[in-house]
């Protein structure tokens, strides 16, 4: 065979590849409207499918015969939950994949930075001190905005101290978990000294939930989400350089330390506005991007919409079965993300052998 | 003068020093090696030129780009750089990973022009096989190979080698050096 065919037949075989890619996009995006309408359909209530769209049909018309309580079932609890599952999900996944990617490390998560143990200690001292925090006048946005600003906050300071040394990655990982630790000790002294009101909301918060959520969530989710993956798209070429490391990034002719700032803001953009509604959900930000690059690759231009389906696609089947299993009795979600990631993960790192 | 050093001081530490007033100059097409023992500041020279290290003080130019002060993006366009070692973290094609040296030429879609460019220096190192095979799953010699590819489509003005052949065979080190001659 001569050169030109094998250059033909290699480009042959590599075009197929991002077909596929391209291919498995399209899948997962189906995948996830299919299990929207599912998870929309089912519930402790009687409201099956055809209700959801008629309720969504009442939109147009005056005449869809649904009661009022249907109206109110679909519309403000079902959907904005099933959405909120799928943005939080989305959202968790990408971040994971962008801090694996710029790590190169495959154990990072998007708590890995300790902004969980944060977020966690803002929540706990919301609901601890609820009564005489209610001053503040944020009501019900009382947990989800101290959950925020203690997971930003842990951010600035982990990154501050990582600055402080030698702005390396490791630093900022150690950082990180050091920070985190101190959260959680933070955590235990207030589930130590708070009452039998606070401590069960406490310890169901930390386990995380997408009960409660309203649209207003939903609309603060999709615009982070939205902002992010748009950041994140544009910079697809320059994060696939980033995993190469700081020395060949800034040889290829990408500003290595411009991206890292850049990249460490989405993550923290997009995990506190996650874990600032939904408490602390694991598994889907260590597990989604893992099985998305074992199917796709490692093309964060690919990657990117792949993972973030992936991610909403775990956690919208996770809410669903939490809430369905035992209904009405509801389980924390982040018990059902790991029994569902768990053995999938493994069943596809023992068929590649290797993450 | 495409390369004038001019009194290059870099130290890790402050209190350390490891090039001290180093001053060179290369003419264009001149191909040449700097020989020492180990840990006498080799490759800290070269990444310095390549402005992965910032000397504490001194000067580079390179044409009439003052490296110092240069963008990354701008220095890729002049400079080819091959490490001694490269990360495998990514799990992508060798094609993938040879894209990445186009970074400064690649818009969000490659275009068919992108991939002549590599599919050529492919043909030039011999690897034009290996083209689809994980970067990560590739031998010593096959990998530095690779990685000359990478530096080759960053199609620049100048290359610098860090013991580009340490992991080859005579035969392909020969190869190697006719082709950075070239």
């Amino acid at each position: 065979m001569d050169s030109a065919q094998a250059i033909e037949r290699e480009l042959q075989k590599y075009n197929t590849y991002r077909a596929k890619g391209r291919r498995l996009i399209l899948v997962l995006f189906f995948m996830l409207i299919a299990l929207i309408a599912i998870s929309a359909s089912v519930g402790s209530s009687s409201v099956n499918l055809s209700t959801v769209l008629k309720v969504l049909a009442g939109f147009f018309s005056d005449r869809a015969e649904i009661s009022d309580m249907q109206r109110r079932i679909v519309m403000d609890i079902r959907l904005p939950r099933v959405f909120c599952a799928v943005l939080s999900g989305a959202s968790l996944s990408m971040a994971g994949l962008v801090m694996q990617g710029i790590f190169q490390n495959p154990l990072v998560s998007p708590y890995t930075l300790g902004v969980s143990n944060g977020a966690s200690f803002g929540a706990s001292l919301a609901i601890v001190l609820s009564a005489k925090l209610s001053i503040l006048g944020f009501g019900y946005y009382l947990t989800p905005v101290f959950a925020f600003f203690f997971s930003i906050l842990t951010m600035v300071l982990v990154y501050t101290i990582s600055k402080l040394t030698n702005h390396s990655n490791k630093t900022l990982i150690l950082s990180g978990v050091a920070i985190g630790y101190l959260f959680s000790a933070l955590v235990s002294a207030l589930k130590y000294i708070s009452d039998v009101h606070s401590l069960p909301e406490l310890v169901f918060w930390s386990m995380g939930s997408l009960s409660g959520l309203r649209w207003n969530v939903v609309g603060l989710l999709l615009t982070a989400f939205s902002i992010c993956f748009v950041v994140c798209m544009i910079n697809g070429w320059n994060l696939n350089v980033m995993a190469m490391g700081c020395e060949e990034a800034s040889s290829l002719g990408v500003d290595y330390k411009k991206m890292q700032i850049l990249t460490f803001v989405v993550t923290t953009v997009l995990t506190s506005t996650s874990v600032a509604f939904t408490g602390v959900i694991g598994f889907v930000g260590l597990v989604s991007p893992h099985v998305t690059r074992m199917l796709i690759g490692s093309d964060y231009r690919y990657c990117i919409p792949a993972s973030a389906l992936m991610g909403a696609l775990l956690l919208l089947l996770s809410d669903t079965l939490a809430r369905t299993m035992f209904s009405p009795v509801e389980i924390p979600v982040g018990i059902i993300t790991s029994f569902i990631g768990v053995p999938f993960f493994l069943y596809l790192v023992i068929r590649r052998r290797k993450i | 003068m495409p390369l004038t050093v001019e009194n290059l001081c870099f130290g890790y530490r402050s209190d350390k020093q490891i090039l001290k007033s180093v001053s060179l100059s290369i003419e264009s097409g001149e191909l040449v090696s700097i020989v020492g023992p180990n840990g006498s500041g080799k490759t800290t020279l070269i990444k310095c030129i390549n402005k992965i290290n910032t000397p504490s003080s001194g000067k580079i130019l390179f044409d009439d780009l003052d490296i110092t002060k240069a963008k990354p993006w701008q220095i890729a366009r002049k400079i080819g750089y091959v490490p001694q070692i490269s990360s495998d973290s990514m799990s992508g094609s060798v094609i993938d990973y040879i894209l990445l040296g186009r970074r400064q030429y690649l818009n969000w879609k490659i275009k068919a022009s992108d991939l002549a460019v590599i599919m050529s220096a492919m043909k030039k190192l011999d690897i034009v096989d290996l083209a689809n095979m994980k970067f990560s799953e590739l031998s010593g010699g096959q990998k530095q190979k690779v990685l000359v590819a990478r530096a080759l489509v960053q199609e620049p003005d100048a290359f610098l080698f860090d013991e580009p052949t340490s992991n080859l065979d005579i035969k392909n080190q020969i190869e190697i050096m006719s082709i950075a001659r070239e």
